[in-house]
């Protein structure tokens, strides 16, 4: 049978997300990482390299079996996928940002507010019964009250040093996330003790 | 805006047909008669598309009429109304395609199905029929290492009525149930109060998956009569079923409100989708008559059509037939001959470049090359 096939995200949680497979001796090949499909060291998982918001469309597709992500992306989307696992890393927080000298408090007209994440701003401010404007980036939200596109914004913050840099403090928390093991549910039918051994070995290095 | 989004070329639809004309012959050998709803359809506000389909997946609506987004609503809602004093059960097939609405972009998706219902017979041995007739058709494709999950949308209703929680706590913890998010369900199963044996039973339909060893299990985690009566129905179509690719999984909840007794899909190796999903709906004909139990399955053609690669065709041998142009009539008279023996026959009046028929042959499937002189005579030209 063919080894599992891994999607792993590029950027911030790639390498927590490697250091954890090597805690169960799983690792890569050293050397230039421009490959986006590679065999682990042992040959025992296939993996791919992917963006994140594209790692759950690989494993609900079936193009891979498993993978980890944000549970920021999983939010945004509506993927039918299964989440046995809270990885325990790669912690941040969504919340709402304005600038220091922001007087939305004092206004009652709907605010524009800037986002990556489309799907989780609308849920949250439909929750908070309060009417905005979402204007939708693919990046460098923080620009967007700066330059006078939108009055706020909703995004990822992990230490809150590039809202500080960018004179913007968080005025609402709207979820906690952290990288989260997604799998295929066909894998999971039909390869279940395989599925099974690693989740449970992933849990086991995390509490070691 | 609604766009095309697929062109399937000659390769895949040979393979596609195969998988339909093998199972339109499983479905007849076991005496399903086949049917052809109406690929426009009035919206069904009421049947299984409203209950199992969501809103934002439904296909295209014009006026009064839609594209068919499923057969078997259509079929209950034919059977409900006009074969209400025909002799119970009815066996009914069906092969074609459905539309759906791609929940991640605005376009539509035709899905190409072939599946069977079952109306007026009980559980279990209509369920157990049904399970042996998706085996036979899972072999029939060469879908080898398949397995066939069931479950039981009563036995997770029961455990969860047991558990007495508001509406809108029970389906956050079916979410959590249908992604396998142990922690956040237990999280979500202690701030409601559950706790103790109902909260182990709960957080270990998780785990309630495998042979038949899962249903003395499952009974070990309850007492409730509901849950014990709907295990031993379950115990009973597993044993009728009799196969080694049924396999027993109590952890699904998905599609509670559509399916009454067993609800199962099928998985094949490779393929990460699932390639046949099927059960009980006892309340769906109850919409437009009558109430009468019902079972059925549909296969998913498409996925299905990637197992075929190494499966030999059904098509009789075929040829290609070269002949000079000026010999056309005794070409034809030596094809008929051919195609009356059984053979397919292809003509070529030498317009493929003698040095390109065997890729041409290749890139067709086609069995080999016979000349005019040979196919006339029976002898080398």
């Amino acid at each position: 049978m063919r080894p599992l096939t891994f999607a792993l995200p590029k950027g911030r949680l790639l390498d927590p997300t490697l250091a954890r497979l090597a805690g169960l001796g799983i690792s890569i090949p050293e050397g230039p990482a421009r490959q986006l499909c590679f065999s682990s060291v042992d040959g025992s998982i296939e993996f791919l390299l992917a963006k994140p918001a594209d790692v759950p469309t690989y494993v609900a597709l079936g193009a891979a079996d498993l993978g980890a992500v944000g549970t920021d992306v999983l939010m945004e989307g509506d993927w039918d996928v299964l989440r046995p696992l809270a990885l325990g890393f790669g912690r941040c927080r969504i919340v709402v940002a304005a600038r220091t000298d922001d007087s939305a408090a004092t206004e009652t007209q709907p605010r524009r507010v800037a986002t990556k994440y489309p799907r989780i701003a609308e849920r949250y401010f439909a929750e908070q019964r309060l009417q905005v404007d979402l204007i939708t980036l693919r990046g460098s939200v923080e620009l967007a009250p700066l330059v006078g596109l939108s009055d706020w914004i909703v995004d990822l913050v992990e230490t809150g040093a590039t809202l500080k840099a960018n004179g913007l403090v968080p005025i609402a928390e709207v979820a906690s996330t952290e990288a989260q093991l997604i799998v295929n549910r066909a894998t999971h039918k039909i390869r279940r003790r395989e599925v099974q051994d690693l989740i449970a070995a992933l849990e086991a290095v995390a509490t070691c | 805006m609604t766009t095309p989004n697929r062109w399937i070329g000659a390769c895949r639809t040979s393979s596609i047909t195969m998988v339909m004309d093998r199972l339109r012959s499983v479905f007849a050998s076991w005496m399903y008669t086949e049917v052809s709803p109406s690929l426009l359809e009035a919206p069904d506000g009421e049947g299984r598309s409203a209950l199992l389909i969501p809103a934002d997946r439904a296909p295209t609506r014009e006026g009064n009429t839609q594209l068919r987004s499923d057969f078997t609503a259509a079929i209950a809602r034919s059977i409900a109304l006009s074969e209400r004093g025909t002799p119970r059960p009815v066996r009914r097939s069906y092969a074609g395609t459905v539309f759906r609405r791609s929940p991640r972009s605005d376009s539509l998706t035709e899905v190409r199905q072939a599946g069977v219902e079952l109306v007026g017979a009980p559980s279990p041995a209509a369920d157990a029929e049904i399970l042996c007739l998706a085996a036979e058709g899972l072999d029939a494709i060469g879908a080898t290492g398949a397995e066939i999950h069931i479950g039981h949308a009563g036995f997770v209703r029961a455990l969860l009525r047991a558990a007495d929680l508001p509406s809108e706590v029970e389906s956050q913890i079916c979410n959590q149930i249908a992604r396998h998010e142990r922690t956040a369900l237990e999280s979500t199963l202690t701030a409601a109060g559950v706790s103790g044996e109902l909260m182990a039973a709960i957080v270990g339909l998780l785990d309630l998956a495998g042979n038949a060893s899962v249903i003395r299990r499952a009974r070990a985690l309850t007492d409730d009569p509901v849950c014990r009566a709907t295990l031993d129905e379950l115990e009973e179509i597993f044993r009728l079923a009799d196969s080694p690719a049924v396999m027993i999984d109590l952890s699904e909840v998905r599609d509670l409100t559509y399916y009454t007794g067993i609800r199962f899909e099928a998985f094949a190796p490779g393929i990460g989708c699932p390639v046949l999903r099927g059960g009980r709906y006892d309340g769906l004909l109850g919409l437009y008559g009558d109430p009468e139990p019902a079972v059925g399955c549909a296969f998913e053609v498409e996925p299905l059509s990637l197992l075929c690669a190494n499966l030999d065709s059904d098509a009789p041998s075929s040829m290609l037939l070269r002949f000079p142009v000026d010999r056309w009539a005794e070409a034809q008279t030596a094809a008929r001959r051919l195609r009356a023996a059984g053979s397919r026959v292809a003509l070529d009046p030498e317009v493929i470049p003698s040095e390109e028929v065997s890729d041409y042959v290749a890139a067709n499937g086609i069995d080999e090359v016979e000349l005019l002189d040979r196919a006339l005579t029976g002898r080398p030209s």
